[in-house]
């Protein structure tokens, strides 16, 4: 992870929660008539909420690695990953709308030359939202937001990992702010789409006399799906994430680009008017075209969501 | 703890100095690497302790002029650099002399699967030269 693989691995995962929260966004009691469905991508509040607690456990395991030169290698360590993430958001106006997640990291790692557990506090992250056209769209035009990410380095970077597996780092340790756009269009049949853009700027960090320059890193997301029985939202996606290779003490070293292209399946069902259940699952494909100087793997969660909702 | 990650620099005999940066970059895949120096005065051969893997590795150097000859009692730095991470090992390599220009190089912790960097920088007299070693960590 990353670097889990470091931070830039739990990425897609942050999404993976966002979407999870926008599937189980949009209350049917109150959403338009012409869905009543969950829906978006973002982490974002429905129109009729006021506020939102999500609990999400994660488990995640790379099993290989794209190199350099995109081949798929196989990881010699077996790891495994259990995160927790506790987050929030509050409607702050009607079109603006603040958050903020913490994680706690507990990763074991197995290989030829032992085994290790380490863990602690993750990388925290702040979130807000501008609706600049209101989740649903208007006048035929789909629903605009403006988000922006920050993630503060409060957890343990890799460079700063005493264990020789890596076991113990549990952030990016970089600061990083993420500006993007998100588009959500809904149908009549309840069925909807979202696709979605960031970049994640990093600042430059000093080690050992060396000035690291970490390139921004371009995130697209898509996703699109149905909405069952009002009660049920499925949707499938694709996540695209690059970045240029760092510049180290201005020089950028060859082949040092990353890149991954991971799928993702996201449901919310409601329990009730407050309560939801999302599950997300994520892969990246083990294929060569996929990827370069990334992890390879798979992991699934399952959350729980708490809603509070206006006039009440 | 914070330790030092970037350049695990390690003096035995003379110090040493320097830029960590540049050098030649020979091909991974075979256990025993050699190349020339960046500044072409020295020769490096590292040869791993099996094959290189996640966690704690050794090394073992053959460092000789360009004409052959054995450079002993050099003062050998070690950076070990995961370049498309931005970052380096949290923890620093020893080096210990063996004798007739042989060094073993060890405590080189290769943290993730993934391309990793190795560069040696040796100091012998008025020479100094480094070069850089390439592994696919699997």
């Amino acid at each position: 992870m990353s670097c889990p693989r470091h931070t830039l691995a739990r990425l897609p995962w942050l999404v993976g929660l966002v979407l999870a929260a926008f599937l189980v966004g949009e209350r049917p009691a109150r959403a338009s008539a012409c869905c009543g469905s969950s829906y978006g991508l973002g982490s974002r509040l429905a129109p009729a909420e006021t506020g939102t607690v999500t609990l999400l456990l994660r488990g995640a395991a790379p099993y290989a690695s794209w190199s350099r030169t995109t081949e798929v290698k196989p990881s010699s360590v077996l790891t495994q990953e259990l995160r927790l993430d506790v987050g929030g958001i509050i409607r702050a106006t009607e079109h603006l709308q603040l958050g903020a997640s913490a994680p706690l990291v507990v990763t074991r790692r197995a290989g030829p030359k032992g085994s290790s557990v380490g863990g602690g506090l993750g990388d925290a992250t702040l979130f807000a939202r501008y609706d600049v056209i209101p989740v649903g769209g208007q006048a035929g035009l789909p629903g605009v937001g403006l988000v922006l990410g920050a993630t503060i380095p409060s957890g343990r970077a890799g460079r700063d990992a005493t264990d020789v597996l890596g076991a113990d780092a549990t952030g990016q340790g970089l600061w990083e702010l993420r500006p993007g756009v998100m588009l959500e269009r809904v149908w009549l049949n309840g069925f909807f789409a979202v696709l979605g853009a960031s970049l994640a700027l990093r600042a430059p960090v000093t080690e050992g006399g060396q000035r690291v320059v970490m390139k921004p890193r371009l995130q697209l997301v898509a996703a699109a799906g149905p909405t069952l029985a009002r009660k049920v939202s499925l949707a499938l996606g694709v996540i695209h994430e690059q970045e240029p290779g760092p510049e180290i003490n201005g020089v950028v070293a060859p082949l040092s680009e990353r890149m991954k292209t991971s799928l993702l399946a996201v449901s919310s069902v409601e329990l009730g008017p407050h309560w939801s259940l999302i599950f997300t699952a994520q892969a990246e494909p083990p294929l060569r075209a996929f990827g370069r100087n990334e992890d390879v793997g798979f992991a699934v969660a399952a959350g729980l969501r708490h809603v509070w909702l206006e006039f009440e | 703890m914070r330790m030092a990650w970037w350049s695990g620099l390690l003096v035995v005999g003379m110090g040493c100095g320097g830029t960590t940066t540049g050098g030649t970059d020979s091909s991974p895949g075979s256990q025993e690497q050699a190349v020339e120096g960046q500044h072409g005065q020295m020769t490096f051969a590292l040869t791993p302790e099996g094959t290189p893997q996640q966690g704690a590795n050794t090394f073992h150097l053959d460092l000789a002029t360009t004409s052959g000859d054995a450079v002993a009692g050099a003062a050998i730095s070690v950076s070990v650099v995961m370049p498309a991470m931005g970052h380096g090992s949290s923890h620093q390599p020893s080096v210990v002399d063996e004798g007739a220009g042989r060094y073993a190089i060890g405590n080189v912790v290769f943290t993730m699967a993934g391309t990793w960097e190795v560069t040696l920088e040796a100091t012998a007299g008025a020479s100094s030269d480094q070069a850089t070693f390439t592994y696919e960590i699997e």
